[in-house]
């Protein structure tokens, strides 16, 4: 009897704490999910009370476009700075997770641009990256660089990895902590054996600390690769996707499909269309990963 | 003792869950509630219980009720509010709050909900054939085609629903201190001048033509914008590029003279680094020469006395347009109050004080001498015809609008490939508009 009813008081625990996240999960996740696909099948305008369908002629739009490829390009460019993002974050993990002089300031420098309000970053960097009156230029010209003054914002491919920079020195903090995180759960003792066993630094690396936190590596990669076809604050806001659209990523593409020129119908097909993107990717990364991991045995 | 008071935690904790929900069915404009939605007040304000609690009961004949005014400018918010303020002194029972919304795209969503503030502005995108359903009509409050430019924008089927807040008249705007410093000593009224003037002003080390080609909102002013009325003197031009081609005559014209700016060096030094924030203060202290805006813009230099304008070089007509337009909203509760408000803002002329604009009313003395000098040169002033719905759906079709092509066609290397790149996807909006 009393088994019954801790079993049963159990069940009643789990369910009620679960119940209010999925709540939340259906409302705001998965029922704007279910009415984007609504809304990509249509050609609603955005405030019309009315929804009229079309099947799927924004898809076939959005491919004929050519939208997809193009703007998927410049998204690119963020994912390189991503990895190099991702691959940073865990050396300073590393460095930081060991008790040199100065680590927990490192890691709240590192990790406070996370926190900063993004409008004031963008401000901060347009004006960092001005090629007039930007600090990084100006001094250029004053040590005598000037004819090597950098244009940050070019029209051609380069202003792409300008805004990654942004991205990547606003969540490198982010990774970093997650990191750090893992690095800690590794048991202290194989580091112990490894060194009496007379084992280097990047031995230690690559056998013992990359190993212990794999599956915490794979996850950063795959946010970072998430975040990376998503992106859309940066080049919205700092170079309104210019000049001339060579920074326009897919969702800014999509926003201004959407807000600008009353197409919510195409811009829903782009976002199901990136949506089954990343589910792909998703997919490929853990068969790679398992392949991996299978030969490794 | 640490269960209960890890419950009550619990609880607060759930209940906060609920305090957004303050939903407008509960507020029927009765009081100056504390719950009111959540975005009303981003402006610095403690005005939200500022005149107090209106009264419960509504009266035949006084105003009463809560009207909430929607402003895009928040550096007026306190200049508005104090106008509300004297408002409601002067018609005890009535509440109106102001609220800045700079992003139009969040009044665009509210009115999926029916939830626009009462006096609010129109977004642009909104086909006419939708106004009724959104919007009230204005007809009795006092405004005729007589008394206002602009009025037939507004009307849908013999009713109208939203007055433009302001009329503007577009022009080179310079500043008379580089002119004269560069000496020049008459604006320039042909290109042949203009771009005399541009070398005398680069010998001086000032930027001659601003573009503000980064923050790309100010190259509105020409494609699709003011521009081709301009060029062409045809109040009617963005209209008629629904039987052509979108860069062709006027538009190719404005387009090439972008480009020139650009490729003589008269522009910013580098198109990226621009800055409109830095560049309205900029031009006052010296560092522009010119730039092709509105006449909205003068004020915002803060340095009048400085500031001047006249027609652009060649051009056949000055464009005087309107702007943001302003309506009620039909999910207002208190109509009566929104429309004796809306009469006192825009026909008594509250709003164009506040806003220091040029009052798009009929017969109204210009005092501003920028304007005076404007239309000093006997280049005829004429009244831009609102794009129509077919040209509204062709560009929402098109998915670009005059600033895409203005920045491409100013820094391209392939003018030809751009013009038929441009043309040709014109073409396929209007096929797909078209259905």
């Amino acid at each position: 009897m009393k088994t019954l009813h801790r079993r049963w008081s159990k069940k009643v625990t789990s369910i009620s704490f679960l119940i209010l996240p999925l709540i939340f999960l259906l409302v705001f996740t998965y029922y704007p999910a279910v009415k984007l696909v609504q809304i990509s099948l249509s050609d609603w305008n955005g405030y019309s009370p009315k929804i009229n369908y079309v099947g799927l002629r924004n898809y076939i739009s959005v491919f004929k476009d050519g939208s997809v490829f193009k703007y998927l390009f410049n998204n690119l460019a963020y994912i390189i700075m991503m990895v190099i993002q991702t691959v940073a974050a865990l050396y300073f993990a590393i460095v930081l997770n060991s008790r040199i002089k100065g680590h927990n300031f490192f890691k709240t420098t590192i990790f406070m641009p996370y926190i900063m309000n993004g409008i004031a970053i963008a401000f901060m960097f347009s004006y960092l990256f001005s090629y007039e009156d930007g600090p990084v230029n100006i001094l250029l010209r004053a040590i005598g660089l000037g004819e090597y003054a950098i244009h940050f914002f070019p029209d051609n491919y380069f202003v792409n990895f300008s805004l990654a920079f942004i991205v990547l020195w606003r969540y490198l903090g982010y990774d970093l902590v997650i990191f750090l995180g893992a690095l800690q759960s590794v048991d202290g003792s194989l580091y112990e054996a490894a060194y009496m066993d007379g084992a280097k630094f990047f031995q230690v690396i690559r056998y013992i600390t990359v190993p212990s936190i794999k599956s915490v590596i794979t996850m950063m990669f795959f946010l970072g690769i998430n975040g990376s076809l998503q992106v859309f604050f940066e080049p919205y806001v700092i170079t309104q996707g210019g000049p001339a659209g060579r920074s326009d990523t897919f969702s800014t593409v999509a926003y201004n499909y959407a807000f600008k020129y009353q197409n919510f119908g195409k811009a829903s097909a782009m976002g199901i269309i990136l949506l089954i993107f990343i589910a792909t990717v998703l997919i490929i990364q853990k068969l790679v990963t398992a392949l991996a991991g299978r030969r490794g045995e | 003792m640490k269960k209960m008071i890890s419950l009550i935690l619990a609880v607060m904790l759930l209940t906060s869950v609920f305090a957004g929900c303050g939903s407008k069915t509960d507020d029927t404009g009765k009081e100056g509630n504390s719950n009111a939605p959540a975005a009303t007040k981003e402006a610095t304000g403690d005005t939200d219980n500022d005149s107090g609690d209106a009264e419960p009961t509504e009266e035949a004949k006084p105003l009463s009720g809560k009207i909430v005014l929607q402003i895009h400018d928040g550096q007026k918010v306190e200049a508005f509010e104090a106008d509300a303020k004297a408002f409601m002194e002067a018609n005890p029972g009535t509440t109106i709050e102001v609220e800045f919304v700079e992003a139009i795209e969040t009044i665009q969503a509210r009115m999926a909900s029916q939830d626009l503030p009462d006096i609010c502005q129109v977004p642009k995108t909104v086909l006419a054939a939708d106004l009724p359903s959104f919007y009230v009509p204005l007809d009795d409050i006092g405004f005729t085609p007589d008394n206002i430019y602009f009025y037939d924008k507004g009307v849908v089927d013999g009713k109208l629903y939203n007055i433009t807040m302001m009329a503007s008249f577009t022009g080179i705007i310079y500043n008379k201190e580089v002119f004269a410093n560069a000496g020049i000593d008459k604006v320039p009224l042909t290109m042949d001048e203009f771009w005399a003037a541009c070398e005398k002003i680069k010998a001086t080390g000032v930027v001659p033509f601003a573009t503000n080609y980064k923050d790309k909102w100010p190259l509105g002013t020409y494609l699709l914008g003011v521009g081709g009325a301009a060029f062409s003197g045809d109040g009617n031009y963005n209209n008629t590029l629904l039987d052509g081609d979108i860069v062709s005559g006027a538009n190719l014209e404005q387009l090439d003279f972008l480009r020139n700016v650009v490729q003589k060096g008269y522009a910013e030094p580098d198109l990226m680094s621009t800055n409109w924030g830095a560049f309205t203060l900029d031009i006052g202290k010296g560092k522009y020469g010119m730039t092709y805006l509105g006449s909205w813009f003068p004020p915002q230099t803060q340095a009048l006395d400085k500031i001047g304008m006249f027609p652009f070089p060649g051009s056949k007509a000055v464009p005087m347009s309107d702007d943001w337009r302003y309506g009620i909203a039909a999910n207002s509760e208190s109509p009566e109050l929104a429309k004796a408000y809306f009469k006192h803002l825009f026909i008594d002329g509250a709003f164009y004080e506040t806003m220091n604009y040029i009052t798009p009313l009929k017969g109204v003395e210009y005092e501003q001498p920028f304007i005076q000098e404007l239309t000093s040169f006997g280049v005829p002033t004429v009244e831009l015809v609102p794009n129509n719905d077919e040209l509204t759906a062709v560009i929402n079709a098109f998915a670009a609008d005059g600033t895409d092509i203005a920045q491409e066609y100013m820094i391209t290397d392939d003018t030809q490939g751009v013009i038929k790149k441009y043309n040709e996807n014109w073409a396929n909006a209007k096929a797909a508009a078209g259905n």
